[in-house]
């Protein structure tokens, strides 16, 4: 085994984390600012796929896939947008349980929805001709798009952090995060900003489910699959913690990659004893706060 | 409070004056037992997997309903005690009897060691902990092939000659699921039971009370999980067979979906949660392809409108009803209380009001 | 808070009288018409069929009809298979009740979604035999589907013809004498490969498979033959990602890392077009040679995506393969369904018309009766003469392996010379079927 094929290896896991951090900081910051651990987080991100297939084939050509990437995420806010009107609001005094059972049940509704309209078969939505293909990285034969999506991921978490640090939003966010009682004695508009953080969660739940479909097919089952490890990821890095997920994405990926490289009978129980393993020393995660 | 004297000489009233727990069993036990008269063998199987849902579902409720804690590890430990059964018959010949015999002892032991790491978190964070460790069993059984044939699972498992007939197998899991919740029943009803009450009401009192908290959790957690392989078990006597997504996740909703449609708030809720949620799949599967869709919506309103369930979406009625007649005779002006809801809503003492109904009383 | 006895007691009769509901329901349920509402339902063919069926030149299909049941997955990754395997199956019935159905008796036909899932195919199999009444069950896709499924249409003594799913187990032990294949099982599939690749002067071998039965078995098989035959051969690396894994990425990347000069995969439907796709970008096929069972929904899917020309690949019934009954069938498929017939079509067709000549032989549809005739009887498929063979049922159908071509006429690359490796050289003697079943 050849150094050249570690690093390769670590490639492939970096690229499989930048998928799940992009995926996995939504469902962080809504839990850190709303307390609700989202099952239907899943749901937007197969949602982001099968909307993306629709919006890409109807504006066409390479610019379809751009459009989708724009458009898919901003209707799928919205759409988050009226779920937490419609179905989460009224929950927000009652216990956490029953907020989580909401959006499982949200899941269910979701997936034969999405039945529904795009039907069983598998769909497959195109990167544009630049984003395809090996590309050369000294010696090291890579995918085009794989380096795309990490770059993406990249850009998109110091887009996160200078939203939660240089905005008022993200102070806001904060604030919520560190004592939600506060903020509504300061004047915040705290339903507003609820509805604001969801809305962005559920579009980069659907972003990544965008960014991840062109190396693979879109297919129903897909948000249950993505969810479990999304949960594996913010469990890992902490509920609520932006550096959390970074961290939870990174160990996820890369131990998947690795996994499969050295134990391959045992990939994916690996990633699940990681979890465990951190989670027997640190309950809250590798970043998270204990539980008010 | 003598609008449920009145209430009395209603139909519902008259009802009532039966003594009630143990009707209401008798009703079930006789139901159950002139059932297969009425059904052909695949509505047998329906029932049966009602059986077993039912025993799952109050398992769980043991946790939920009466400790006040969320798992989804509860799946696991319902594959651990399918598998105690098929793995124990297909790799030293125990006969599927002894492994139902020794399932429970199987899965108790598992929920009880995951139980140990668990419990070192609460509230969410312990759902989220329960859920990574039943993933990580259920990995195990999916990945580890020489042991359980993975994704294949298991099929066709021996069966004592006189369980092979429907019927007959039937009867043999009315009577395990009568076994059961008699046992679990007692248990609920012992000071045990009551300690465990005391701890969902308030944790924190409890402990200052010198109760053990984590100890009484843990074995909640352990009797629940001893419950869950028990019903697995018994899914093997239906199905001869045992798969590993019996141990996924998504297997954990199911007794949660149950519980909450019957109500978390009674013994008997899950039961009735049981034969609703097993007949209402099977009739809406075989007529119209988006079950999910159906059965989202009706958590959605019940989540929304109705937390306690069925049985507290008929009391609720039967108050309803009972206030109405109550008013024509006496013509007794409405009173505070004239939000049908509200009597229903208070918690009752003996059967468990959960958490996530809490009405701001506590 | 305090106790209302009353109020618990009320509730619990009102539980009371719900359960009574209930059971009403579950009454009606029993007396009402269980069979008709169900299969309308999951397939449009019980409207068609009497649409069809009844104006025949011929003496119209009279009598009790026949059912024939499907299992397979109909969703899902895997759902390329079984729609296929649903759409010929109908055309069979179709054609059948055309020429006066069997035994002069109509056909029905009634498929039903297993999802892939072995615990969910039993049910759906289950149901098919117990409330359908099923006169023969058509296999699933999936061979682990397969293994649940055979059990019971073993105690229900119902014809169970396999025509996708091909574990060599449901030959061997776990075979019934209500069963049939008319598909070559992982067994013949992986020893005509393990023989066509013993000499190709590749040695270092890699393979990457499906996590389960049918990966498994195919796998297994490849290995054993092709290390028997040719003692240099060296297995470097297995892999066995999970049945529809979406990232197969670090899988290959693991592969490319062992140092294999060659690659062996039983891959198929969804997960091959995956792995095709992502390995191109990963310069694999550049590196290694590779073989693969590339059929023909998936090199449809693929069209000139990736460049397979010359791949060595291998199938299990090429529309290209050179008879006047594929010719034919190719032309009907395509004039309904407007696509090239897959693997799994032509073979379902088969599987469909195997029971319906036995049947005819035998002179009635009872289990026993095609059990007794399946047993050597010759028949002509797509696929030419051929006959099923006593001690296992399995049809005398050898594997097909070939390098792709591309082809303009259809758009996809297709299997030019469709010449199969013999059944007889590739099965398992009957001493050796008998043996693995002790």
């Amino acid at each position: 085994m050849t150094l050249d094929m570690l690093v390769l290896q670590l490639l492939t896991g970096l690229s499989r984390a930048a998928v799940l951090f992009i995926v996995a900081a939504g469902l962080s910051l809504v839990f850190g600012a709303l307390r609700i651990v989202n099952v239907a987080h899943g749901s937007f991100y197969m949602l982001g796929a099968f909307l993306a297939v629709t919006v890409a084939a109807f504006v066409g050509g390479p610019i379809g896939f751009v459009a989708a990437i724009i458009a898919v995420p901003l209707l799928v806010a919205l759409i988050g947008a009226i779920v937490e009107r419609v179905a989460l609001r009224s929950l927000y005094d009652k216990e956490h349980l029953l907020q989580l059972l909401a959006t499982f049940a949200l899941l269910l509704v979701f997936h034969d929805l999405v039945r529904g309209i795009w039907g069983e078969r598998p769909h497959r939505l195109t990167a544009p001709d630049l984003l395809r293909g090996p590309v050369d990285l000294f010696g090291i034969i890579f995918p085009r798009y794989n380096l795309f999506l990490i770059g993406a991921a990249i850009v998109l978490a110091v887009g996160l952090w200078a939203l939660m640090t240089r905005t008022g939003f993200g102070r806001d966010i904060r604030a919520a995060v560190s004592d939600p009682e506060m903020l509504g004695m300061v004047g915040v508009n705290v339903p507003r900003l609820f509805t604001l953080v969801f809305a962005l969660g559920a579009g980069l739940g659907a972003l990544g489910g965008i960014l991840a479909s062109p190396r693979s097919t879109v297919l129903l089952g897909m948000d249950v699959e993505m969810i479990i490890q999304a949960f594996a990821v913010v469990i890992i890095g902490g509920l609520g913690s932006l550096v959390g997920t970074a961290v939870g994405a990174l160990l996820v990926g890369i131990t998947f990659a690795f996994g499969v490289l050295f134990v391959p009978q045992a990939a994916m129980a690996m990633v699940f004893l990681v979890m465990v393993a951190v989670l027997v020393f640190r309950p809250y995660g590798l970043f998270g706060i204990p539980e008010r | 409070m003598n609008r449920h004297d009145a209430a009395r000489t209603g139909i519902a009233g008259r009802l009532s004056n039966l003594r009630p727990t143990g009707t209401v069993w008798a009703v079930l036990a006789l139901i159950g037992f002139i059932a297969p008269l009425f059904a052909n063998q695949r509505q047998t199987y329906v029932l049966m997997h009602v059986l077993v849902l039912a025993v799952f579902a109050t398992s769980f409720n043991v946790m939920l309903g009466y400790t006040g804690m969320v798992s989804f590890a509860h799946g696991a430990y319902y594959g651990v005690g399918a598998y105690a059964v098929t793995l124990l018959w297909i790799h030293l010949g125990w006969p599927s009897l002894v492994g139902f015999l020794l399932a429970p002892v199987i899965a108790g032991a598992a929920a009880y060691l995951t139980g140990l790491v668990a419990l070192r978190a609460v509230q969410l964070y312990f759902a989220l902990l329960t859920l990574a460790l039943g993933q990580l069993l259920f990995v195990v059984a999916f990945q580890w092939r020489a042991l359980t044939r993975g994704d294949d699972g298991i099929h066709g498992v021996a069966l004592p000659q006189l369980l092979m007939p429907t019927t007959n197998r039937y009867y043999f899991l009315l009577f395990a699921t009568a076994v059961a919740l008699a046992i679990l029943g007692a248990v609920m009803r012992s000071p045990f039971g009551a300690t465990l009450q005391a701890i969902r009401e308030n944790g924190e009192r409890a402990g200052f009370l010198g109760i053990k908290v984590k100890r009484y959790q843990l074995a909640s957690f352990t009797l629940g999980g001893a419950f869950a392989g028990y019903a697995g078990a018994m899914f093997v006597i239906m199905d001869r067979g045992a798969f590993p997504l019996l141990m996924h996740w998504t297997t954990s909703a199911e007794p949660i979906f149950v519980t909450l449609i019957g109500g978390l708030n009674a013994y008997i809720g899950p039961t009735v949660g049981a034969l609703i949620f097993g007949l209402l799949q099977d009739w809406i599967t075989r007529r119209f392809v988006f079950w999910g869709l159906i059965l989202g919506i009706v958590l959605l309103v019940i989540i929304l409108r109705m937390p306690g369930g069925t049985v507290e979406g008929v009391q609720r009625l039967v108050a309803w009803i009972g206030r109405r007649r109550d008013r024509a005779p006496r013509g007794e002006p409405f009173d505070e209380s004239s939000q049908p809801a509200d009597a229903a809503e208070r918690p009752r003492e003996g059967a468990p009001a959960g958490e996530p109904t809490a009405g701001g009383e506590r | 808070m305090r106790t209302q006895p009353h109020r618990r007691r009320r509730l619990t009769s009102w539980v009371a009288l719900t359960t009574a509901l209930a059971l009403v329901l579950v009454a009606c349920d029993a007396d009402g018409p269980l069979v008709d509402v169900g299969d309308e339902d999951d397939t449009d063919t019980a409207a068609e069929d009497p649409a069809e069926a009844p104006e025949p030149e011929v003496e119209g299909p009279e009598g009790e009809p026949l059912k024939i049941g499907l299992v397979a997955a109909l969703s899902g990754g895997a759902a390329l298979f079984g729609v296929a395997a649903q759409n010929a199956a109908q055309l069979a019935v179709d054609e059948l009740n055309e020429a006066g159905g069997v035994l002069g008796r109509p056909v029905e036909f009634v498929a039903r979604d297993s999802q892939a899932r072995p615990e969910e195919g039993v049910s759906q199999a289950r149901d098919l035999i117990l409330s359908e009444e099923i006169d023969m069950l058509l296999g699933p896709v999936s061979s682990g589907v397969a293994l649940a499924i055979t059990e019971l249409a073993h105690e229900h003594e119902i014809p169970f013809i396999v025509h996708t799913s091909n574990t060599e187990a449901l030959t061997n032990e776990e075979w019934h004498p209500y069963f049939a294949s008319v598909v070559p099982n992982t067994g013949m599939e992986a020893r005509a490969q393990g023989v066509d690749l013993a000499e190709s002067g590749y040695t270092q071998w890699a393979t990457i498979s499906p996590d389960y039965e049918f990966g498994q078995r195919q796998t297994g098989t490849f290995v054993e033959t092709i290390t028997e035959l040719n003692p240099d051969v060296e297995i470097l690396q297995q892999q066995w990602p999970e049945l529809g894994e979406s990232d197969l990425d670090p899988f290959i990347t693991s592969i490319l890392g062992s140092g294999a000069d060659a690659v062996y995969s039983p891959l198929f439907a969804g997960d091959l077009i995956t792995f095709t796709r992502q390995a191109h970008d990963l310069g694999f096929f550049d590196r290694v040679y590779w073989t693969a069972l590339y059929e023909t929904d998936a090199l449809q899917e693929l069209g000139d995506e990736v460049d397979l020309e010359g791949v060595r690949a291998y199938s299990r019934c090429p529309f290209t393969i050179d008879t006047a009954q594929m010719a034919d069938f190719v032309d009907r498929y395509m004039d309904r369904y407007d696509l090239v017939p897959s693997d799994w079509a032509c073979m379902a067709y088969d599987a469909v018309m195997l029971w319906a000549q036995v049947v005819e032989a035998a002179g009635s549809a009872d289990g026993q009766a095609f059990a007794d005739n399946v047993a050597g009887f010759e028949f002509t498929s797509l696929r030419g003469e051929t006959y099923i063979r006593d001690v296992d049922h399995q049809a005398a159908i050898g594997s097909y392996i070939s390098e792709l071509t591309w082809s303009d006429e259809f758009g996809m690359y297709i299997y030019p010379t469709a010449v199969p490796v013999p059944a007889e050289d590739i099965w398992l003697s009957e001493e050796e079927v008998l043996q693995a079943r002790n």
